[in-house]
């Protein structure tokens, strides 16, 4: 008789906190139907009781997955965050038990790139300021200060995901796009790498932040790079 | 972001605006009070840290994670996890995977080769990456072979997790 792996039926996830219902399907759809899907997260002795006969587990940023839950969860081989932090797992601990940790860096990063493209629309036609004043019962109806988007030139300090996805939204909106990175990035549609930060400040009408959280971007941007800046045109 | 620096900016009206979707300081709970010099100022534009978070994110996510998961179960591939070393593994139509796990420290390596051949099993490829803590080494091998190979994988000291795929 032939041998099969370990049927995957047998292949337990335990899904905590709702995580979407693609998740779901995708795992069916690949054979693996065994899963306990709950919609709240747990704490951890209510975990721990869950996580026994699991092999992965699926969460969100509630559940807490410590050095305690690993030492736990004998069958556990891997952990999927279904989010973007992985702050709410003890990583070392997972490393330590043999559980690799899984998330999904990229996934929103389209809601990210139409959302600063709203934003900075709205900054350039003053309308937070305008709709604070309409709220006090005031009502500004000055063009001035007021521009469109069309045209002007987008500053993006990180070309990653979501500084490459933005530069092609922009571009559909008549902006210039230049960018800056650490790494030599190629440039999507008509955008330009810009070497020195300071040439980028200096020369973009917006500028906008796409870089992760490491020693090397903590201020980044201070006093001094805001000074560089292109003064606002009231 | 200095944000003191960059509220003196909107104050003195060098800039004429600025969108703040992320925070050096962070409220942990809804109900916890944010607490920034950006509040008040009129064109500014503060959300709590949600430039992610549509329904559309959260399905594609859904699918994101779950094929990493699938493709970790079924083949072995790590690429892209946050804290175990990465291998990006091909195939294995014709053999069996065995997957093991280990404290990152001297002499596993050859423990585990001395497995395959005191037992003459061929070897059909081999893949290792490590990481400061963690090392992961991956064996394809002929069949019918690898129920004793991973019954001796197991049980060599520092081990933390051993399975095989077929």
């Amino acid at each position: 008789m032939s041998k099969t792996s370990l049927d995957k039926s047998k292949i337990k996830f335990l899904l905590l906190e709702g995580v979407h219902q693609s998740a779901v399907n995708t795992l069916n759809q690949q054979g693996y139907t065994n899963i306990e899907y709950l919609k709240t997260a747990l704490d951890e002795d209510a975990l721990i009781q869950k996580i026994q006969d699991a092999h992965f587990v699926g969460l969100r940023s509630r559940t807490q997955l410590t050095r305690r839950v690993f030492e736990n969860a004998p069958k556990l081989i891997a952990a999927g965050c279904f989010c973007i932090g992985t702050n709410q797992v003890d990583l070392k601990a997972a490393q330590e038990y043999g559980v690799a940790v899984f998330n999904a860096p990229f996934s929103n990063t389209r809601s990210v790139a139409e959302l600063v493209i709203a934003e900075a629309i709205l900054l350039l036609r003053n309308i937070p300021q305008k709709n604070a004043v309409c709220h006090r019962g005031g009502w500004d109806k000055s063009a001035i200060g007021s521009y469109e988007i069309r045209g002007k030139t987008l500053g993006l300090i990180g070309y990653g995901s979501i500084g490459s996805q933005t530069s092609v939204l922009a571009e559909s909106l008549g902006m210039k796009v230049q960018f800056f990175d650490v790494v030599t990035k190629l440039p999507l549609g008509n955008a330009t790498q810009i070497r020195e930060l300071d040439d980028l400040l200096k020369t973009s009408d917006i500028v906008s932040l796409h870089v992760p959280e490491t020693l090397s971007t903590q201020d980044m941007i201070s006093a001094r790079e805001i000074g560089l800046m292109k003064k606002a045109q009231f | 972001m200095d944000i003191d620096a960059l509220a003196n900016a909107i104050k003195t009206k060098h800039l004429s605006g600025a969108a703040i979707d992320v925070f050096p300081e962070e409220p942990k709970a809804n109900d916890d009070e944010f607490i920034s010099p950006l509040r008040g100022l009129d064109n500014v534009l503060l959300t709590p840290h949600i430039g992610g978070s549509t329904m559309e994110a959260q399905e594609n996510i859904g699918v994101e994670v779950a094929e990493k998961l699938i493709k970790y179960s079924d083949n072995g591939t790590t690429t892209s996890s946050v804290n175990f070393p990465e291998v990006a593994l091909p195939g294995h139509p014709d053999a069996h995977r065995l997957l093991h796990v280990h404290a990152n420290v001297p002499g596993i390596l050859s423990a585990i080769n001395k497995i395959f051949s005191d037992n003459q099993i061929n070897i059909a490829s081999q893949y290792l990456q490590t990481n400061d803590k963690v090392g992961y080494v991956v064996v394809d091998i002929n069949g019918e072979y690898s129920e004793t190979a991973l019954e001796q994988l197991k049980a060599i000291s520092g081990t933390i997790r051993c399975r095989v795929l077929f």
